[in-house]
Order: structure tokens, then C-alpha cells, then sequence
């Protein structure tokens, strides 16, 4: 019955509201006000190289704060969980390996007029593929 | 099933419904918020198509990125976020008293949240009306003469479909908070009841929370 247990904690915080009474709303409601003022005045600034990941470091904070209190997810249990991590993990994944590809094909293959940033991928575009991949040696004995 | 037609006369919530293949009301409820988180969890994954078409043209254009982001009207997106964040807190605190079985005060935050979700829709529509008028269009509609760089027309094409899908999202949450609004009226939620109210603003707070990730990567980076 662990199932059951785990829907009676669930309920049971639920209910007693531990993480999210009123009070902690307005809390949380005030935190997302003050992020989303801090990233639009350090959006303003344009800083050059981190500008991007400090936009993203705050959204994700301030998705935390949703996800966690607003959404309750604090307060729910087991699969609840971990579905949304899982859903989370998988949008990570598709933007990495999407990205990877981008990021190391062989640049005349990319969109015309694209201009990528070298950074942070430096590939040697050697290779017959523009990578490191050379065609193999003939060998001796044939 | 049961129904207990004096609940209602007396103005008392009715009592909650139990389905017969459920073990208890709390196995119900855990069931009713999984399944919840499980639509929400595709819903994300729906909008992460759109997320990784914006890192994969930020990389290739990103020229054009910065000069798209830069005619964005900034202080409008600031708003909207700003009442976006506010809804979000209203729905919540409809949780809050939907638990307390204050249905009136339900009706009254689920009423503000639409308000200010109509707010969002306007200033939304009034940027909008603006990209029409200067022709910042997706694709092949592009014709704005302000921006002229390769990928600028993907910027636009982004830019107009993330939004348009998110406030096709905000129009389907309004629908549905409308609904749930109406039966707070009836006096429907308790301590026993509440998932409706519970689950309504879960899909209203991913509303929100795809707007905190769309606001900075378009607006402002």
C-alpha cells in the first residue's frame, strides 16, 4: 500500500498547506517581481558574454519558485515529481544535441548567411566531413 | 458516485465524489494531480520545439538575434510579465481559499486573474498591431526595412509563433478558469474538494512559467 501511504503524506501536506500558506505566496509573488526586475536591468546592460546565461540563471530561478510553490510541487510526492523533472531532462536533451550538431558541423553545410560564434566549439576542419575524421591509410600487406 | 442534493440547499459544498475504482479520496486526488502534471509535461515538451528552433537559429543568426531583440518594445513585455506574475499569484491564492471552502473569495481571485489575463491579451494585441504595421512578419511575409540581416525573417518567425502559441495557451487557461469560476459561484469547493480549483491553476502557473522563459530570451537577450 505504499502507493496509498504516499497519496495520505500528499494529502496530508496538502491540506496543513506547510509549504504554501498565503504568506509564503505573497513571498514568492514578491521574489518573481524583484527577479523580473533584476533581469531587465541587467538585460538593459547587454552584457557581451553573459548576458544570456544570467537571463536564463534568473528565468530558471524563477521557475523553481513557480514550479515549487505556486504549482505545489513542494508539497506533492513521488511520480508527481518525478514526471516534471523527467520532462525537464528530456527539453535539456533536445536542446543539447540539437545544439551539438549546429555547433560542429561542417560550416559551409549551415544556412546561408549564417554566422556562428567559434565559441565555444573549436573544431579543426580537416577532415573529408570537416571534422577530425580522415580517410583511412592504405595499408602495407594488401 | 453520490450526490447529496441538501448539501446544496443549505449553501454547505456539496460533499466530494469518489470514483469506485479509487482506494480512497486522497488516492483519488494524488491520481487527479499525476495525471495533471502529466498533461503539463506535454505541454512542455510542446513548447521546447519551440525553444530549441530559438537556440538553433541564435546560434547560426546571432546578429540578427540582437537587433530583433533590441525592436522589441521592451517596456510593454516588462509589463506583461509583471501582470502575468500577478495572475499567477491570484490563481494561487484561489487554491488557498478554495481549501478554506471561501468559495466567494475564489470567484473574486479567479476574477481578478482573468482581468489581468485580458490585460495581457491587450497588450499583446497592441504589439502585435504594431509588427503588422512596420511588416516585422514571419517567413516570407518579412518586409521590414529597419532590420535587413540574414535570419532576421526567423527571428520574426520565433517570435510570432512562440508568442501566438502562448497566448493561444492564455486564451485556453482563461476558458477553463471561467469554468472553474462558475462553479465557484455555485459553491462547490471545501477542504474535501478542491481539485478543479487545485488543477485549473496548475495549468494557469505553466502559462507563467513558459512566459518567464519566453520574456527574457526574446525581450531582453
Amino acid at each position: 500500500m505504499s502507493i496509498a501511504n504516499e497519496s495520505l503524506k500528499e494529502e496530508r501536506e496538502m491540506r496543513e498547506e506547510r509549504h504554501t500558506g498565503p504568506a509564503k505566496y505573497v513571498m514568492v509573488w514578491a521574489a518573481l517581481l524583484v527577479f523580473t526586475v533584476v533581469t531587465v536591468v541587467t538585460g538593459r546592460m547587454h552584457l557581451p558574454e553573459w548576458g544570456l546565461i544570467l537571463a536564463l540563471t534568473i528565468a530558471t530561478v524563477k521557475g523553481t519558485l513557480v514550479a515549487l510553490y505556486f504549482m505545489h510541487l513542494a508539497d506533492h510526492k513521488g511520480a508527481n515529481r518525478l514526471v516534471f523533472v523527467t520532462s525537464i531532462a528530456f527539453v535539456a536533451l533536445l536542446m543539447a544535441f540539437s545544439l551539438f550538431d549546429l555547433g560542429t558541423r561542417f560550416r559551409p553545410a549551415l544556412p546561408s548567411g549564417s554566422t556562428p560564434p567559434t565559441w565555444p566549439v573549436e573544431i579543426e576542419q580537416s577532415g573529408r566531413y570537416g571534422g577530425k575524421l580522415m580517410a583511412p591509410k592504405p595499408t602495407m600487406e594488401q | 458516485m453520490q450526490s447529496n442534493p441538501t448539501a446544496d440547499a443549505v449553501g454547505a459544498p456539496p460533499p466530494p465524489k469518489l470514483a469506485m475504482h479509487f482506494a480512497s479520496l486522497e488516492v483519488q486526488h494524488h491520481a487527479a494531480r499525476l495525471g495533471m502534471w502529466l498533461f503539463l509535461a506535454t505541454e512542455i515538451l510542446l513548447f521546447a520545439g519551440l525553444f530549441t528552433l530559438y537556440a538553433g537559429y541564435r546560434f547560426l543568426f546571432p546578429e540578427a538575434w540582437a537587433a530583433g531583440s533590441r525592436s522589441l518594445d521592451l517596456t510593454m513585455g516588462t509589463i506583461n510579465t509583471i501582470v502575468l506574475i500577478t495572475s499567477s499569484f491570484t490563481a494561487a491564492m484561489a487554491v488557498h481559499y478554495a481549501k478554506e471552502a471561501k468559495n466567494k473569495m475564489v470567484v473574486l481571485m479567479f476574477v481578478l486573474t482573468l482581468a489581468m489575463a485580458g490585460a495581457f491579451l491587450v497588450i499583446k494585441g497592441f504589439e502585435y498591431s504594431h509588427k503588422l504595421h512596420v511588416g516585422a512578419l514571419p517567413g516570407f511575409r518579412y518586409h521590414y526595412d529597419a532590420i535587413q540581416l540574414p535570419g532576421a525573417p526567423l527571428f520574426f518567425t520565433v517570435y510570432w509563433l512562440s508568442t501566438g502559441l502562448h497566448a493561444f495557451h492564455v486564451i485556453v487557461g482563461m476558458c477553463v478558469l471561467a469554468w472553474i469560476t462558475t462553479k465557484a459561484a455555485k459553491n462547490q469547493f471545501s477542504y474535501h474538494n478542491y481539485t478543479a480549483v487545485e488543477l485549473g491553476s496548475m495549468y494557469w502557473h505553466l502559462v507563467d512559467l513558459v512566459w518567464i522563459f519566453l520574456f527574457p530570451m526574446l525581450y531582453l537577450v
